[in-house]
């Protein structure tokens, strides 16, 4: 039962309303898997009964979110590198394939920026690498501003069109994001295919 | 055609392949839902007379208190449900300042009763007084 789960999340939406959400968005964007988006689909609700006002719930959710994601970032820019070699893995950082990945990030930040804005747990992780990447600030931010307004307009709007039903529609949400993963994943491969062809034929070097 | 250009390119593309996706998957999930009768109104209009055209369109069609549960405000429920906002404080004798900002499972812990009797009285309460109002009648 979804209310089981997300209930202490729900009460605290509805005590503290748009401070709440606010606090909800930027933890799960910041680092800790919480459920975010069903709480914004039950923000989108709960505006349609009136509780909420629409706007506020867009301006609390969008703000909080990037927020969270350019705290992971620049946190991850200036301290990732020697927090990880603090810890002991600064083998990880000299590796090969981290190497590749890294240049993989600097090649293609957009669409992977974008992307991944829809899936709560999968942004904060992206966030993480592009800072440690070295992406650009405006790059990030503006890919980052733009995935993260469609990600709550699209769960807002949903859960404000089925009003108090919209505890039905996190299934439909789920089958979004696994769908929304594939699409990026394949773009992507078809950046880097073209970008290797292009590369084959000398025209890039 | 530079290299960052066509990235650019298939940036939109993605943009717009995403956006049709998701209109699609939300009217198909609309359709669905309308199918079983999700948004068909359960209340009648005589319900909510009280409320001006702007308020009106804010008072969901589809309440039915089944939806009650414990994670739920009082503030919501008088919402959710059109109440007077001393109607639950009179039924109940609330006597917390909090009033209407109480949770459900936090009155089900202060009186040490079970949640799903505190959920079942307000069901029935909200119940009574939706008859009540339905029949064109004062509540008690």
């Amino acid at each position: 039962m979804i209310s089981w789960i997300i209930g202490p999340f729900l009460s605290f939406l509805l005590l503290y309303k748009y401070g709440a959400l606010f606090i909800i968005a930027f933890v799960a964007a910041l680092a800790f898997p919480i459920p975010a988006s069903t709480t914004l689909l039950a923000a989108g609700g709960f505006a349609s009964q009136g509780y909420l006002e629409l706007k506020w719930v867009i301006v609390a959710a969008v703000s909080a979110n990037v927020l969270g994601d350019v705290v992971g970032y620049v946190l991850a820019r200036r301290y990732g590198e020697a927090a990880i070699n603090h810890v002991g893995f600064g083998r990880l950082l000299r590796s090969k394939r981290y190497g590749q990945l890294k240049r993989y990030i600097c090649d293609y930040p957009e669409s992977l920026i974008y992307f991944t804005r829809f899936l709560t747990e999968a942004g904060p992780g992206v966030n993480i690498l592009s800072g440690l990447s070295g992406v650009p600030l405006r790059t990030f931010l503006v890919f980052d501003v733009l995935g993260e307004i469609s990600y709550v307009l699209l769960n807002v709007f949903l859960g404000y069109s089925l009003g108090t039903q919209w505890e039905q529609s996190t299934g439909f949400l789920m089958k979004v994001a696994l769908t929304v993963v594939p699409v990026g994943i394949t773009i992507n491969l078809m950046q880097v295919l073209l970008f290797r062809r292009r590369r084959a034929n000398g025209r890039i070097q | 055609m530079n290299e960052k250009l066509l990235h650019h390119v298939f940036l939109v593309l993605a943009i717009i392949a995403l956006t049709l996706f998701a209109s699609h998957m939300i009217v198909l999930s609309y359709r669905d839902l309308q199918s079983i009768g999700v948004f068909e109104a359960t209340r009648s209009p005589r319900s909510i007379p009280k409320l001006s055209p702007r308020r009106q369109r804010f008072v969901p069609t589809p309440v039915d208190v089944d939806l009650i549960q414990g994670w739920m405000t009082i503030a919501y429920l008088n919402r959710m449900f059109g109440l007077p906002s001393d109607y639950l404080k009179v039924e109940f004798n609330i006597t917390n300042p909090k009033y209407p900002n109480i949770v459900l499972e936090d009155i089900a812990h202060l009186n040490k009763t079970p949640i799903t009797t505190v959920v079942e009285d307000y069901k029935r309460s909200i119940a009574e007084y939706l008859i009540v109002t339905e029949a064109g009648e004062e509540p008690l």
